[in-house]
């Protein structure tokens, strides 16, 4: 059985954010919500880096371990999901969660927190498949029409990857194999192969 | 009276005792899906049940992500 996985070549991602706006329209995420977002790192310097973050499916989901109305469940192929009519906004998981992917709508003023709303891996939810219900509370279900996460596949430079995880690294065994070393280790030259004007 | 109230603390401190195998098994194993009242991603159309047909489809649009292999 594939366990998916996410994968972002930080040395090809290059800042566009066309992931996070292809997120956001597949799945009609609300105003305030954001399942994907790029964080730059060094930001101006020589040599930033740009990495895709969003619900990173963990094998040992903290998330799961800290819901206290256990609405967070793992499916076969490793991909993290929940439950929004049990979920009840504590906001446990987005204390638990490393890369801060479980967000809160706020529902109305005074801070207060609605259902929690994370990345589903375009894997919709505990709903009937493709239905309206599914869409309207998790989103698009992408896998229940054999393909990947619409972030993945919308990615140009094809920095940010999805799909089984031993298939990812085989992709990321052939780009180091590619990639050399030495002068190459950042850039053009890194992510393509020999720069253009050598 | 009393029977009734004894019954009630009991039925409401029998979720405090699960195991936590038994936790894990329900949120993290095979049927966790199942538990939560989800489906497979294959269980529907296309598919129709069909667990090979989607890997299939799956792992082919994953490796086509791989730009070496489309070029060469």
């Amino acid at each position: 059985m594939a366990r998916m996985r996410f994968l972002c070549d930080v040395e090809r991602c290059i800042d566009c954010n066309a992931c996070a706006v292809a997120c956001k329209n597949e799945n009609e995420v609300p105003w305030g919500i954001n399942r994907r977002r790029v964080v730059t790192l060094n930001q101006g310097e020589a040599g930033e880096k740009s990495v895709s973050v969003a619900c990173m499916h963990c094998t040992d989901a903290p998330c799961i371990a800290v819901c206290p109305v256990s609405c967070i469940y793992q499916t076969r192929e490793g991909v993290v999901l929940h439950n929004k009519d049990v979920c009840i906004g504590c906001g446990y998981c987005f204390y638990a969660c490393p890369f801060g992917a479980p967000q809160f709508p706020q529902t109305s003023a005074f801070g207060v927190r609605g259902k929690m709303d994370k990345c589903t891996f375009c894997a919709g939810g505990p709903e009937k498949d493709k239905s309206e219900a599914e869409f309207k509370k998790y989103g698009r279900n992408r896998l229940a029409e054999g393909k990947l996460p619409l972030c993945a596949e919308m990615c140009s430079t094809k920095a940010l990857l999805a799909g089984d995880g031993d298939v990812l690294a085989d992709i990321m065994r052939t780009r180091a194999t590619a990639r050399g070393g030495n002068n190459e280790l950042w850039g053009w030259g890194t992510a393509y192969g020999k720069a253009p004007h050598k | 009276m009393k029977f009734l109230i004894a019954l009630a603390v009991i039925g409401a401190l029998a979720g405090c005792g699960e195991h936590q195998e038994a936790r894990q098994e329900r949120l993290y194993g095979a049927n966790a899906y199942r538990v939560a009242g989800d489906t497979t991603a294959w269980s529907n159309e296309p598919f129709n049940g069909d667990a090979g047909a989607w890997a299939r489809d799956i792992d082919e649009r994953a490796r086509n992500q791989n730009e070496y292999r489309r070029i060469r």
